[in-house]
């Protein structure tokens, strides 16, 4: 378990490291000319602090360190636009993110095993077929397609827009936001099923060639106890473990979506950085994705030990 | 008296990448109430498959396109899987070879020794209660931590000590054991094989130990079904197959087996030959080609005949051997 | 124990199959063909793009032409501006399959070496490999693509950088594993044994035998580029307009789809074939070539 963690620290490590020198690729006189010109919104303080962020005019490794020093203690820098901090604005993104990928992972979930336990209850046969092929569909249809098609049609045919009011959190309005995750949710859980059902699928085949389900059998269990207690049970552990890693996926991958459906989401947060140039905040919120991503990975890990008593023992 | 299990030219076949195979061919035998019963033959000669054809377990690719069974006096052929079923651990249970991965490793022991008795109707409280009384009486010291625990705590032979509380905790009146200690040590075979046989006697419960080894179920049998390339070939009381084998397969398996009081190491006899591949069976008595007697008769496939208080397959009595 | 009989088993005569050659078995699979032929349409369907055979020019506009249903003139409608959905979306295909090709032409050259490398050599290099992939896994990949397009601007060349960075750890993890068992096969070591140079042991022996692995791995790639291309041209991130790209149709026709939804499913159904396509094909080549391999 050390072993794991101090892996995952490694990791995360080389993910700042990462970050860090993609980024750098944009020229720095960029940075000092946005600080320049746009700063006009930020107060000498915050100017300053931006700057220590960036670390500039210092070599890079000192650069670097600095940077990883500055996001230990909290500064995850500044927008220009707004002045205000990026920690600041991930405390309200990531939530928006988290509820969405729980979600859409808890439907994917549901789809990808009934679609998994459907194609392995006959292989090769006309379910299985279909099993795969909605499979492969829900695989092949971009997200941004299905969720484009979704929102035009609702609102023009139906009048239905529910994104377009402000973004409702489940403490504020909860029958608004399940409105306005109930689409989007939709979308990225058809995305996570395609993998969870494969998974599924061939997790249940291989459980079921195995000599316990024989010994189930030959005692005289039903079919729906052998199919549940004893294959369902042994397949498990893959299908979770694969069901997290999507989970973790949709921590960044939802951005999309979420800029289709108007959720003010992390991913949606590193997009606008993107496109307004705004370098702190994508540098920040790339860093945070990919950190949160890693500890979902360990999560996971954790879990399977969990729901393996033979592991467990360990 | 009707046999408790009546098996009638059995077969089966297999439906792979290399087409229909067929695997077992006119297996015919008997099991009387309470009587013990060794299937004996090499690896591949199809034994366990026999025994799962009985049972209706065989997995996929396999099926069993002829034959009768009879158990209890109902043809267990053709019969609903739901009937099926409420034979199947209740009159009839299986103990299998490998007892690490025949036994469910995310569920208790005690559980599953219970779901013997919950498959059938019995409530959870009084199936906990009978399954740790049943893992006592099987030698496992501690029933109730052992209940509690999951398999892969234990070793090989509680395991399998495990797997008979499984098989026998309802009571069945015929246990097929597929070669139960071929997965364990000598010294824990000895005990097991002791279990089962105290356990054959005080329940007058029928056996069928499938066995690729005859010097060990001598010991526990009162008859021995001899099978050779999916057939069987012998089927004699236990002494008469030891003093006066009636087939020519039998006798050079006994040939093949070392003498306990041999002083000096003579060369064990070999068969010649291999026995065939399911896909390339002779026409004609299937060991023909590696027989010492063969005729010109051997030429037709022989069925089970009498020969003195045996039956055997072969058109040569045992009088007229070379 | 006293063993019964002999447990020896000859083969028998007839054992392996005769080989017949891989085109032909993977055409013979239901999911090979159908994956080939779509693939093969969608390809097509690009080259002819690329050699100007297309009904109308992707980027003319035709303004008393606008957003035009389905006719005999404009096979696929027209969008906002009057141009020809049908041109536009080969033409777009073109594009994305450039695109797609280009990432994953260099994704299977520098992972596949790395990978061999990794698995070959063993000790730190592998050690160092391996980790390096650990950090590129840490990204959920669609942003990993986004944070290079947005060091390096928008472009088609830049789209194709940033998936050609996001797939090769794949690569690598893939080429390393098998290489790590091959190492130790018979005939390698015979090859040691005998002094061939390295480079002539990884080339004549190792890659060979891997290639199916990496053909298979390949297709899949390319079925992800495009979704991938598909996406980041969506937001805006791909070339630039006039330049026709199916994710920027899509994103042009979101708020026509209910007047003019052509302009919306066509390219929507381009990306679709071709994903489901080089998937089918995928699974088909993987059984053709090797119908030993893991499902």
């Amino acid at each position: 378990m050390a072993r794991r963690l101090a892996g995952a620290l490694l990791t995360l490590v080389g993910v700042s490291l990462l970050v860090f020198l993609v980024l750098r690729v944009i020229p720095g006189n960029q940075i000092t000319a946005s600080l320049g010109t746009e700063s006009g919104v930020l107060t000498p303080e915050q100017l300053a602090s931006l700057r220590s962020y960036y670390g500039l005019n210092q070599p890079l490794p000192l650069q670097y360190l600095d940077w990883l020093a500055n996001v230990c203690t909290g500064n995850l820098g500044l927008s220009l636009r707004s002045g205000q901090s990026v920690s600041a604005m991930t405390a309200a993104s990531l939530p928006v993110t988290l509820e969405l990928a729980l979600l859409a992972t808890a439907f994917g979930f549901v789809l990808g095993v009934g679609l998994g336990m459907l194609s392995a209850s006959k292989p090769n046969g006309v379910r299985d077929a279909l099993g795969q092929g909605v499979g492969l569909l829900a695989l092949a249809i971009p997200s941004f397609v299905i969720a484009s098609a979704l929102v035009s049609y609702l609102a023009a045919k139906f009048g239905y827009f529910p994104n377009a009011l402000p973004y409702a959190a489940p403490w504020e309005d909860p029958l608004l936001n399940i409105q306005q995750l109930m689409f989007p949710a939709l979308v990225l859980g058809f995305g996570v099923a395609a993998p969870v059902m494969r998974t599924t699928r061939s997790a249940i085949i291989e459980v079921s060639s195995l000599d316990f389900v024989r010994t189930a059998r030959g005692k005289g269990v039903s079919p729906r106890q052998v199919a549940f207690r004893h294959v369902l049970r042994n397949a498990m552990i893959p299908i979770v473990t694969a069901t997290g890693i999507q989970f973790g996926y949709l921590l960044g991958g939802a951005v999309i979506v979420e800029q289709i459906f108007a959720l003010p989401g992390i991913g949606r947060q590193v997009l606008n950085g993107i496109l307004q140039r705004e370098y702190a905040v994508v540098q920040s919120s790339v860093l945070i994705i990919a950190a949160a991503f890693v500890v979902v990975n360990l999560l996971v890990d954790v879990l399977y030990r969990q729901i393996d008593p033979r592991v467990r023992a360990e | 008296m009707e046999p408790l299990l009546k098996v009638s030219d059995l077969s089966v076949v297999s439906s792979g990448r290399e087409g229909r195979q067929e695997i077992v061919r006119g297996v015919s035998f008997e099991v009387r109430e309470a009587e013990s019963v060794a299937l004996v033959g090499e690896s591949g000669s199809g034994k366990s498959l026999t025994m799962l054809a009985v049972m209706g377990l065989l997995g996929p690719g396999l099926s069993s396109p002829t034959g009768e069974v009879r158990f209890g006096g109902r043809e267990l052929r053709g019969m609903p899987e739901g009937e099926l079923r409420q034979l199947r651990g209740a009159e009839l249970s299986m103990i299998y070879q490998d007892p690490m991965t025949s036994l469910n490793p995310m569920m208790r022991i005690g559980d599953q020794v219970a779901e013997t008795l919950t498959a059938h109707g019995t409530g959870e409280s009084e199936a906990s209660r009978r399954a740790r009384k049943e893992l006592a009486r099987v030698g496992i010291p501690d029933p109730d931590r052992t209940a509690r625990s999951y398999p892969h705590e234990f070793s090989g032979g509680m395991r399998q000590r495990a797997m008979i509380a499984t098989a026998l905790v309802a009571g069945p009146r015929l246990l097929i054991a597929d070669e139960p200690t071929t997965a364990l040590d000598v010294t824990i075979q000895q005990q097991i094989l002791a279990l089962v046989r105290e356990r054959q006697r005080s329940d007058r419960m029928a056996t069928i130990w499938i066995s690729h080894d005859l010097g060990v179920v001598a010991q526990l049998v009162t008859r021995v079904l001899v099978m050779y390339a999916g057939r069987i070939v012998e089927d004699a009381p236990v002494r008469e197959l030891f003093a006066a084998p009636q087939h020519p397969y039998t006798a050079a398996l006994l040939a093949s087996l070392p003498h306990a009081g041999d002083l000096v190491r003579a060369p064990l006899a070999q068969i010649g030959g291999v026995p065939p591949a399911p896909g390339s069976v002779p026409s004609g008595c299937s060991f023909r080609p590696r027989c010492p007697q063969a005729v010109e008769k051997c030429l037709e496939d022989p069925a089970l005949m009498p020969r003195n208080s045996s039956l055997a397959a072969c058109w040569v009595p045992r009088e007229e051997w070379k | 124990m006293s063993e019964v009989g002999v447990a020896i088993r000859l083969p028998s005569a007839a054992t392996a199959p005769t080989r017949e050659p891989w085109w032909q078995r993977l055409l013979a699979s239901r999911s090979g063909a159908v994956g080939a032929a779509l693939t093969g349409a969608v390809l097509l369907a690009a080259l002819a793009a690329l050699a100007g055979l297309v009904p109308h020019d992707p980027i003319v506009q035709h303004p008393a032409d606008r957003l035009l249903s389905p006719s005999w003139t404009y096979l696929l409608g027209t969008d906002q501006f009057g141009r020809d959905t049908l041109a536009r979306c080969m033409a777009g295909a073109a594009a994305s399959l450039q695109v797609s090709l280009l990432a994953v032409g260099l994704a299977t050259v520098v992972g596949t070496t790395i990978g061999v490398i990794a698995g070959w050599y063993g000790g730190w290099i592998d050690l160092v490999a391996m980790r390096l992939t650990d950090v590129f896994f840490a990204f959920p990949a669609i942003l990993l693509a986004l944070t290079v397009v947005a060091a390096l601007g928008r472009g088609w060349f830049n789209v194709a950088i940033a998936i050609a960075i996001v797939y090769t750890p794949i690569f690598v993890r893939m080429a390393r594993a098998p290489v790590l068992s091959l190492r130790e096969a018979q005939y390698v070591l015979a090859g040691r044994l005998l002094g061939f140079s390295v480079p002539r042991l990884l080339l004549r022996h190792v890659l060979p035998n891997i290639s199916s692995i990496v053909i298979v791995q390949i297709t899949l790639a390319l079925s992800w580029a495009i979704l991938t291309e598909s996406s980041l041209s969506f937001l805006g991130l791909g070339q630039p307009p006039p330049a026709p790209s199916l994710g920027q149709m899509v994103s042009e026709a979101k708020s026509l789809a209910v007047v003019a939804p052509w302009t919306l499913f066509a390219p929507a159904l381009v990306i679709v074939i071709a994903v489901v396509g080089l998937n089918l094909l995928g699974d088909g080549l993987r059984d053709a070539l090797d119908p030993t391999q893991e499902r």
